[in-house]
This record gives structure tokens, sequence and C-alpha cells, in this order.
């Protein structure tokens, strides 16, 4: 037991030093380096540039350098942000409660929509209903989630001027300024109405797939022999469904759940630009605008923690869900 | 054989009437991509900055309006399907080689080596590739053959595990040994015996990643790291409008583009879903 | 022996409609099983004989299913009048139903005690703690040793003789008067199959439990059925007690399966076997279902369906057995 852990553990970590590997190669063998932004600037000269490059390390070797980000990592230090002369750490730990958010707030809604959406279609396959979902999964994994979103702040924020366009919060946004009595709700409306529209476009290609996956496995629990055995011993329908079935549907989609983890940073990304969402996602983009090289490795190494640390969740999840699993492998 | 699956694509689709329609449409695309310039009312870089020129709503002269330069739209989208559509399908022709290659070594040896590989594939898979892509895009400046190449290098991973899958489980059948046993080659054996056997799935697989490529690209574009001016694509087209007073003063300079992203990705998978259904019941949710 | 009637069943029809035609797993089937007493039901894979039961258990799905009977009553209920909910009160209590694989036949999510527990919560109205006292007693009634400890293992934990065990200690537990078992003893190796037998005559002999016995043995049958119905491609071809059918097997077809019995012709060089395969399910022969692998076949088995006919309390579909009637 103890061992599989640690063994899981172990595989974390050389995922890890591979990931940082990669990136580091991919980012050191582009072309023009870090000081390319600086080549059109007038402002700067040769003699400058040079400076620069001694004053962040640049002048050394890449395989030096990347001993040395490695070294610094391990210690938790991700360097220091080209662009604000700030610790990377600090600038993606102030991003980075912004995009948990969204995406936490996106990931319940997929899964109240997506769950029931597949189990109905399963107990009622080839309903009218059954097709309508299979034909909304369809146009949800199909749609361009920018311009859904687009579509949504015409819509919503600029035609109905229901929501805001984009951002987090009011900046001026005072509680305190509303009787205690309905304090609560104000303080959630606040936050629910910025957080609607990114959370469901960022939902809505997990909602398409969820709700099939969902769907085919449900229907590949029913048809298993312990659910007959179930119906035969007068356990009715409902709890069959509820019970049974759904608990063994459930074990797979936990594990699609957590594979889709890294499709769900990346959804952030593009979510997170339409609605001028102050999360990772943006900062990683002014980063790779700028060529802000530490912020880049930092925040793919953040995130790979975190898609990491996530499989594991689902792993243990899965094992769970399915008693088998601890005794098999 | 190949009249069979030729036959059950054919039958199929005949059943099947939304996988034929999107077939129809995604063909009608095609029509209008390769013959632009025909179609095209106006030149679609032509830039006039004049004040009644620009951002103009639908017009008998302008179909679908005009954009924030002046530019007609509807001659900017057919041009822009050109490399919308070419990004798809060489970021899937370059996707299926290399995932099908990886793939396919991968499941044929078996063992250590497959061990490793999928085990690189798994690291992969765990990374957001769209980090990868944005790196790339950002200091490549790629033209759309670059772009492709970006997006093909990084989203193999799922075509290999699967072709991986598939070699994994042939590879035990009678003729693979039979084909051992008279001493053809590992090489030959996996092109000319092994790979016909999973065409179907690669084929299935290779439509629904233009759907991927097409909408990957378009995202990319749309956040300024595609297509670099004076080319463009359905994606850029939109990339302006991020801005909000723009989305509110021209809508349907955002809305056209998305539309046709959506309508082609869309017919692609409806597609691939549709060849799914005739070449491949067992994969089929009931 | 005129025991009462349990259960009793006129002219089954279940018909599963596919892509590729209609097929007819049970086409007009009459059962009856007495009370207390031990039914089997013997007959080539594929010839319907799982569809008969489910269609009993109205565990058919529809679609692709869809059953019908003249005459389905248990105990003098019509099966087929219940709702659903009326059924669910049925099965488990009054009819009870065991799989040929115990190896997926139990949910691997919940415990042995969960599923056991939840039976007799649903029928018997059961506290928890009474029902975890009732599920200990079932398990001890199956034999199963320190069913306590049991109780808190998952499926996956036991072996297969000891699901099997679960499976009746389910299935057991709320004194059913009907117990199907479909194969029960297929899956398992020889010894177990054995001491499962045993369990079962034991349950009917303690539980005065009516069990119909499904399996294409005839052997098992043999050693512990009293009545005996042989089945073949959807319809009941023979109808006897076990002592007339093993000393006078009337059908062409029992007499087949009786000579193809390893046990019965030990000096012989070679096993008899039926000559020809079994039928295709979609494409029925005219006339008589069996007439292509017939030895006695003559004219009228080719042009039309025997009936049942009657002969010294058996029952045979066989034309051979009119002319015998006629003389
Ligand atoms: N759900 C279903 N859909 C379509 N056809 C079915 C279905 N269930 C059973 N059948 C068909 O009904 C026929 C009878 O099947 P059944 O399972 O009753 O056979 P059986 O006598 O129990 O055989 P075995 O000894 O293999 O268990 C078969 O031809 C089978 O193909
Ligand atoms: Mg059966």
């Amino acid at each position: 037991m103890g061992n599989r852990y640690l063994r899981r553990l172990a595989t974390l970590f050389f995922s890890l030093f591979v990931i940082s590997l990669l990136s580091f190669a991919l980012i050191e063998f582009s072309p023009g380096g870090a000081m390319a932004r600086y080549v059109e600037n007038p402002n700067i000269s040769q003699a400058d540039r040079t400076r620069m490059a001694e004053r962040f390390g640049l002048d050394r070797p890449a395989p030096l350098r990347y001993f040395i980000w490695l070294r610094n990592t391990v210690q938790g230090d991700l360097g220091t942000s080209f662009m604000t002369g700030r610790p990377v750490l600090t600038e993606i730990l102030e991003r980075l409660p912004a995009t948990l958010k969204l995406m936490t707030f996106s990931f319940f809604i997929s899964i109240i929509v997506a769950i029931p959406i597949g189990i109905y279609s399963a107990t009622h396959r080839h309903s009218l209903f059954d097709h309508l979902a299979a034909t909304g999964s369809f146009l949800g994994l199909s749609l361009p989630s920018f311009w859904f979103g687009l579509l949504m702040i015409y819509i919503f924020a600029i035609w109905l001027n229901w929501l805001p366009s984009g951002g987090m919060i009011t900046p001026w946004f005072d509680p305190s300024a509303y009787p205690l009595l309905i304090r609560p709700f104000v303080i959630f409306w606040e936050h629910t109405r910025y957080l609607l529209m990114p959370a469901i476009v960022l939902s809505l290609s997990n909602i398409g797939s969820w709700s099939r996956y969902m769907r085919s496995s449900m229907l590949d629990v029913i048809s298993q022999n312990y659910i007959q055995t179930a119906r035969a011993n007068g356990v009715p329908e409902r709890k069959v469904v509820y019970k049974h079935a759904l608990r063994n549907a459930l074990t797979p989609l936990v594990t699609l759940m957590g594979l889709d983890l890294p499709g769900f940073f990346a959804g952030a990304v593009v979510t997170e630009q339409i609605f001028a969402w102050p999360g990772m996602g943006r900062l990683f983009i002014s980063a790779a605008g700028n060529r802000d090289y530490q912020v880049l490795m930092g925040i793919i190494m953040i995130t790979a923690v975190l898609v990491l640390l996530g499989n594991l969740l689902a792993d243990l999840m899965y094992r769970f869900l399915d008693p088998r699993v601890n005794y098999e492998g | 054989m190949k009249s069979g699956l030729l036959y059950d694509f054919w039958r199929a689709f005949h059943k099947n009437r939304l996988a034929a329609l999107a077939g129809v449409i995604l063909l009608a695309i095609f029509f209008l991509a390769i013959f632009a310039p025909v179609f095209a009312t106006h030149n679609p870089t032509y830039i006039r900055l004049e004040q009644e020129q620009i951002k103009l709503p639908p017009t008998a002269a302008h179909f679908i309006g005009t954009d924030n330069l002046g530019r007609d739209i509807w001659s900017r989208m057919l041009f822009g399907a050109r490399i919308s559509l070419l990004v798809g399908f060489l970021t899937m022709i370059i996707t299926v080689i290399i995932g099908v290659a990886y793939g396919a070594v991968s499941g044929y040896y078996g063992g250590k080596l497959d061990f490793m590989m999928m085990c690189f594939v798994d690291i992969l898979l765990s990374l957001p590739t769209i980090f990868l892509v944005i790196i790339l895009a950002a200091f490549f400046k790629p033209d759309f053959f670059g772009i492709a190449a970006i997006i093909g290098m990084t989203s193999w991973m799922r075509t290999a595990r699967l072709v991986r899958g598939q070699f994994l489980s042939l590879k035990e059948e009678e003729f693979v040994m039979a084909a051992r046993a008279l001493g053809y080659s590992n090489c030959r054996i996996i092109f000319v015996h092994l790979l016909p056997n999973v065409r179907a799935l690669i084929i299935i697989n290779a439509t629904l990643l233009i759907a991927q490529a097409v909408l990957l690209e378009s995202a990319l574009s749309f956040l300024g790291f595609g297509v670099q001016p004076p080319q463009f694509s359905w994606g850029s087209m939109l990339s302006s409008a991020q801005y909000i007073v723009f989305l509110k003063e021209a809508p349907w300079t955002a809305f056209f583009p998305g539309l046709a992203i959506f309508i082609t990705v869309l017919c692609f998978n409806f597609f691939g879903e549709g060849l799914r259904d005739a070449w491949d019941p067992k994969l089929k949710n009931y | 022996m005129l025991a009462e009637i349990l259960l009793e069943l006129r002219n089954l029809k279940t018909k599963f409609k596919t892509y590729d035609g209609e097929v007819k797993a049970a086409d007009g089937i009459d059962l009856t099983v007495h009370k207390k007493e031990i039914l089997g039901i013997v007959g080539e894979s594929g010839c319907g004989k799982s569809a008969t039961a489910l269609s009993i258990m109205r565990l058919i799905p529809s679609p692709p299913g869809e059953v019908h009977a003249d005459k389905m009553e248990l105990n003098g209920v019509e099966l087929q009048s219940l709702t659903e909910k009326q059924l669910s009160k049925v099965r488990g209590s009054e009819i009870s139903m065991i799989f040929q694989e115990p190896s997926s036949a139990l949910n691997p999510a919940f415990t042995i005690g969960e599923q056991l527990i939840e039976v007799l919560i649903l029928h018997q109205k059961l506290d928890r703690g009474a029902a975890h006292r009732q599920a200990i007693k079932a398990l001890n009634l199956v034999q199963i040793p320190a069913a306590t400890q049991r109780l808190a293992d998952y499926p996956h934990q036991l072996s297969g003789g000891m699901r099997q065990r679960v499976m009746l200690a389910m299935a057991c537990a709320c004194m059913p008067s009907l117990l199907i078992a479909d194969e029960p003893t297929t899956a398992l190796d020889v010894t177990v199959q054995a001491q499962i037998l045993e369990l079962l005559c034991q349950l009917q002999s303690e539980l005065n439990i009516a069990i119909m016995l499904i399996t294409h043995d005839l052997s098992l049958v043999a050693e512990i059925a009293q009545r005996v119905a042989v089945m073949y491609a959807g319809v009941v071809v023979e109808n006897a007690s076990v002592r007339n059918l093993f000393a006078k097997p009337r059908h062409p077809y029992t007499q087949g399966l009786l000579a193809s019995l390893p046990l019965l012709n030990a000096e012989r060089e070679r096993l008899n076997v039926i000559p020809g395969g079994v039928p295709n399910m979609l494409n029925l022969p005219k006339g008589c279902r069996f007439h292509p692998r017939c030895p006695h076949c003559w004219q009228i088995c080719r042009q039309q369906e025997p009936p049942l006919f009657s002969q010294n309390g058996s029952e045979v579909r066989c034309w051979l057995f009119a002319r015998e009637m006629n003389k």
C-alpha cells in the first residue's frame, strides 16, 4: 500500500523534472532569446543589453542555467520577472486564487449539469431528450469558446446589461454599505455575477464530453450482471439506477475528470483573456508576449504540479469508489 | 476490403442524414475557399479608413459589413477560410504521421520500450499543451505552416495512444505470427500487415483532429499568437472584438467569422461521428 | 403426487427485435412448477432458457424484448398485471433468481453485508440491527464460515463458490416460494459444483422452496430434480418426471441428449453426438424445429409443427407420438 504511494510520488517528481527540462529547452532554443524584445528599442544599447543579460545571469551556458534554475526552484525560488522585477512566485500566487476560483466554480457547474444529463440520457435511451442531449453535446464540443464568450458578453453585458462584461469584482464594492441582513446575499451576488459568464464558457466543453461519457458509462454499467441481480432481488428501479449503477458509473468519470484537467487550464487561458479575468492565464499571455521566461517557466511548473496533484486526487477518489483496485495491481 | 469500407460508408451515410448533411456543407465550404477569388466581392486586404467605410453593418455592397479598417468581411471570410482549413488539414497530417508512427512502434515492440514511450506520452498529456503552443507561436512568429507544425507537434499524443492500443492487441493475431515466421522485417509487418487494419480508426480520428486543429488555431489567432498580418484566418478576424467598445459598435465582425468556425468544426465532428458509426459500431455509445 | 401448483405458465412468447430480424427466444412455452419441487430445465445453449426465466421475473429489457403469455400465475397472482412497484415487492421475496456468473453478479462497489441488508430491509421492513442479525443467519444458512466477518468483505475478496453462496443467501433471505437458478454451477469447478448442488437440495427441503434449475447438463438434473422440461429452440419438447425421462426418453432430441451423456455409456467407444448444429434462431426450419437433425423425421415433420402430446404423465412435442395415440 504505502509502497505504491511512494512510487506514485516518485513518478510525480519525475514527471515534473521532465516537464521542466522540456519547457526549459523549448524556451532556450527559441529564436531571439530573452533580450529580443529590447533589440528594437532605440533607447537600449547593445552594451545595456549585455549588462542586463549579465544581471539576470543569461550569459552563462544553458545547462548551467537550468541547473541553477532547478536548484532555486527546489528551494521555492522561481526567479524574478523581467517585466516587473518582482519574484515570480509572488506574481503567480497573486493570480492563482482567481484562476482556482473560476475553475472550481466551473467544475461544479459542469458536474451539476453533465451528470444528470448523462443519467437521464442513459435511462431514457433514444428518447427525444437523449437525442437533444447528444446534439447539444456536439454543439458544446464544437463551439469556439472565445466566440461563445463574445456572444454572451454582447447579449448579457452590452445588450441586456445584466452582467458585467469582465473583471472579477467591482473595485469600489463595499459590502458595509448594505444592511447586515442582506449583506451575505449581496456579497454572494457580487461574486457570482462576475463569475457566471466565464464559468459557463469554461464549462461548456466539459459538459459536452462529460455528459456523453456519463451516458455511455451508465449504459455500460446497467448492462452488467449485478444490476440484473439487484433487480431480481426486488430493488426498486430508482435505487438500482441511483445507488447500484451510479456508484459504478462514476468511477471512470472520475478518471476522465483527472485527464481533462490540463484542458481545463488551457480553457482558462482563453476564458480569462475574454473576460479580463485577472488570473494566471492572463499573466501567461502577457508573459509570452514579453518573453518573460521566468514567469513562463513558473506558470508551467505550477500548473503541472496542480494537474499532477489533481490526478493523484482522482486516483484516490477512484480507489474510494471502486474497492477492487486496492487489491489488484 | 476497400470496397467493404466504402460500402459501409455509403450505407451508413445513407441512413445518417446528419452526417451526410455535414459532409455536403463541408464540401461547400471547401468549394468557397478554393474559389475564394471568384466569390469575393472585394479585395480582402484593401483598407479604407474613411469614416463612412469602417464598421459598416451589412449592406448591399458589403453582405456582412466591414471591419474596423473598412475591409469587406465576406471577402475576408472566404480568404480566411483558406488559412483556417489549410492549417486544419496540415495539422491533422502532421499529427497523424507522428501519432501513428509513435503509437505503432510503441505498441508493436511493447515491453520496456512501450512503457517508456507511454510514460512520456502521459507526461506530455498532463501538461496543458496550449502553454507550449503559445510559447512557440509567440517566439517563432510562424506562418501558417509553422502554426500547423506547432499544433501538430503538441497534439499527437492521443492518436499515439489510440494506435498503440490497437497494435498491442493486433500483434498477438495469428497473421502477425505467420508474417514473423516468414521472416518479414518488423518495418514491413508494421506498415504492410498491421497498419491497414487500423485504417478506419485513423481516418475517424483524423477527421476529429481537423476539428480540434481548426478550433485551436482560431483560439491562437484570436489571442494574437496565430498567423500574423497580412495573413489572416477566421480566428484572427475575431481578434479585435476582444475590445468591448469594438464588440459594441460592430458585433457582426465577430459574429460571422466565429459562426464559420463553429459550423466547420461542427460539420467535421458530425462527419467523424458518422464515419465511426459506419466503420466501428463497437465504438458507438450504444 | 398431486402437489399444489406454484407457477403456471401458458404459451409464453418472448421476442427480441434485433437489426437482423426477430428472435423468438421463447415461442409458446408451457411450464408448471409445483410447490416444493425441483424442476430441471435442460437445453442447448441459446435455446431460450434464460429468456424464459427472465420473462417470469419480468426482467426482459424492452426494447428490444417483448413478452406475452396467456397465463403467468404465481400462487394464483397474474404476474403480467402487476405494476412495477408491486413487482419489486414480489421479486426477491416471492420469486428470486441467481445467475450463472457469480463473479459479476454481485455489485463490486458494495460489501456483501450492504447488499444483503439492503434486500432484507426492503422486503421485511427490519431495522438495521435486526437486518444485520438476519443477514448473518442467511450466510450461516448457506454455510459460509465466519459469517460476521464476511459481511464486511467486498465481492472480489471471495472465491467464486463463496460468491454463489452469497447470491443464494440473498435470494433465499426472504424465504421466496420459487427460486430460479440459471446455470448456477456452470462457472464453478467440479468440487464446488457439487457443494452448491447439495446446498440447493438442502434449501429446498429445509425452507420448502421450489427450485427451477436451468442447466444444459442432464446429469445434474438426474441428481437433484424431480421433473424435467427439455427445451429446444424456444419450445418445450418434452416434459416428464426424472424417472420417466431417464427410463424412457420419448422425444428424439431427448434420446440424443441421453445418448451423449458420458456416464451412461461409459462402455461405448465414443460419445454419441446429435448430428447437426444448434438451429439459427432467426431462421427456424418449417414444421418441427428439430426435424433437420432428427433420425426419425417423416413427412409431416417437415410441414407442420407438432403440438404437445400427453402420454403416461409425460408430454412430448413430436409427431411420432401422434401415431401412437392414433393407434
Ligand atoms: N437482449 C437480447 N437481445 C437480442 N437477442 C437476445 C437477447 N437476449 C437473448 N437473446 C437471444 O435469445 C435467444 C435465447 O437466449 P437465451 O439467453 O435465453 O439462451 P440460453 O438457453 O439461456 O443459452 P445459454 O445456455 O447460453 O445461457 C438467443 O438466440 C439469444 O441470441
Ligand atoms: Mg442462459
